[in-house]
């Protein structure tokens, strides 16, 4: 992926761009870039801080139906883009916060993935209506089944994709693909099958003041870092571990049967992959730094 | 948290702060640069230098910390006549982490170890400075990385930070 001296990756989170090429915020460069299928940076826009043109933690990018791309940043604000990524358009303040993913539903409607507010067991999935602003529902409360709460609390992420008319959502401590209707109605829960996902456990009195131990305690478990849909035999799953506060990368295959499909702990990043799964973008294995992808495709066996 | 900001994790569930980086007493704006970064290569003893270091003393702690100013350092990478040095303060066996973390975060190898004993007799002082900025033999800026603003300071000409 092409950089400049101002145009560094860190840390790419990508969506496919419907019009060719790569939606990518970096959220620690507080970045919009995109690029073209061969790594050929487009645009670049934003820089860190809190003004119109700024961002201080974009989470996603996405193409809107009306061409102008949406940039989500979790802490401030929604900012709208030109179809180029070149030119602000206008900045929306949501009526939910902490937003962390996003995909499109429907000519008027985006789904927002995130917490809506202070109380961590509000609902984490939105159906909001970006040309008027309104949040039209909010569904799928994770943390309040979720048994560890203190896991659940510091490391509650939510992701989502869609595919037709079906919402396939994850939350990151909990091993499980959760189904929705686009309307939010719970369809299923598909448990993770036994593989080397490794679920968390809570922080031990003892342990919560020690540095060490603490350390140790958060190598010990798994977060899922997102869902993708997969051709039409299930779900890939990307999760990671933590080793010294540094992710390690794995991707797990779910069926839509709960049948674990496959299991690689050593899989690269999976940056993305289109919402018919046929299309799967990584990091290159073993690249040291996340700036050398890879595109590739699901096999199937004969 | 986000999935982008993992050592979050460790942040807040283990209410970790960033290294402790109050000014040193007896080291300012004005002072000779202390030997010891001499003698360690990352910083210059020639009045006659034009060569900016820019030296950001961390912890293990900051970099299993989610306040790291990274942003802010990655703007100094690459910029002319000016080198970035990055002086890890701790226990050697800390040193792979740090390592790991500077090259996930694009920002320069790592310079140099020292005990915290050992920082604390080069920089002549009981608190350890966070970053310094020196030019020829003297020690022009100190201070929290958020507080640098290269423009006003002793760098001039930012092309990247621009504020």
């Amino acid at each position: 992926m092409e950089e400049t001296t101002d145009v560094v990756t860190v840390f790419p989170i990508v969506r496919l761009d419907p019009a060719g090429g790569f939606l990518v915020v970096d959220p620690h460069e507080c970045q919009f870039r995109r690029y073209d299928r061969h790594g050929k940076l487009l645009a670049h826009f934003g820089s860190k801080g809190q003004g119109p043109k700024e961002f201080e933690r974009p989470t996603v990018a996405i193409r809107l139906p009306s061409r102008e791309i949406l940039v989500i940043d979790r802490r401030v604000k929604f900012t709208i883009l030109d179809s180029t990524g070149t030119q602000l358009v206008r900045t929306v303040v949501p009526p939910v916060g902490a937003i962390e993913d996003a995909d499109v539903v429907d000519d008027s409607t985006v789904l927002l993935a995130g917490l809506a507010g202070a109380d961590p067991d509000s609902p984490m999935l939105h159906l909001w209506d970006y040309r008027r602003n309104q949040v039209r529902r909010s569904f799928f409360r994770p943390f309040s089944s979720y048994r560890y709460k203190d896991v659940a609390a510091t490391a509650g992420w939510v992701q989502a994709a869609i595919r037709a008319d079906t919402i396939a959502a994850t939350f990151s401590p909990s091993d499980t693909v959760y189904l929705f209707s686009v309307d939010g109605t719970s369809l299923a829960s598909i448990p993770i099958p036994p593989s080397h996902f490794r679920k968390a456990y809570p922080l031990s009195n003892a342990a919560e003041a020690d540095l060490q131990r603490r350390r140790e305690w958060l190598s010990t478990f798994d977060l899922v870092a997102a869902v993708s849909w997969a051709d039409t035999a299930g779900f890939l799953v990307p999760y990671q571990s933590f080793v010294n506060g540094r992710p390690i990368w794995k991707l797990l295959g779910v069926r839509r049967t709960g049948r674990l499909w496959f299991d690689d702990p050593d899989a690269p990043r999976l940056l993305t992959a289109d919402s018919l799964g046929q299309e799967l973008v990584f990091v290159e294995q073993g690249a040291e730094v996340p700036n050398r992808w890879r595109i590739a495709s699901v096999r199937r066996r004969s | 948290m986000d999935r982008a900001c993992q050592c979050l994790v460790v942040c807040l569930i283990a209410g970790l702060g960033v290294v402790s980086c109050t000014v040193a007493p007896d080291l300012d704006s004005g002072s000779v640069v202390p030997s010891a970064l001499v003698e360690l290569g990352i910083a210059d003893s020639s009045p006659t230098s034009g060569t900016t270091y820019v030296v950001w003393v961390v912890d293990a702690k900051a970099c299993l910390s989610c306040g790291t100013p990274d942003y802010v350092l990655r703007r100094l990478v690459g910029r002319e006549s000016t080198q970035l040095q990055v002086l890890h303060v701790g226990d050697a066996t800390d040193r792979g982490l740090v390592r790991s973390y500077l090259r996930e975060r694009r920002l320069p190898m790592l310079a140099a170890t020292m005990s915290v004993t050992g920082a604390r007799r080069a920089f002549g002082a009981r608190d350890i400075p966070f970053l310094v900025v020196m030019r020829a033999d003297t020690i022009r800026w100190i201070g929290a990385v958020e507080d640098l603003n290269l423009d006003r300071g002793s760098l001039a000409g930012s092309t990247r930070l621009g504020k």
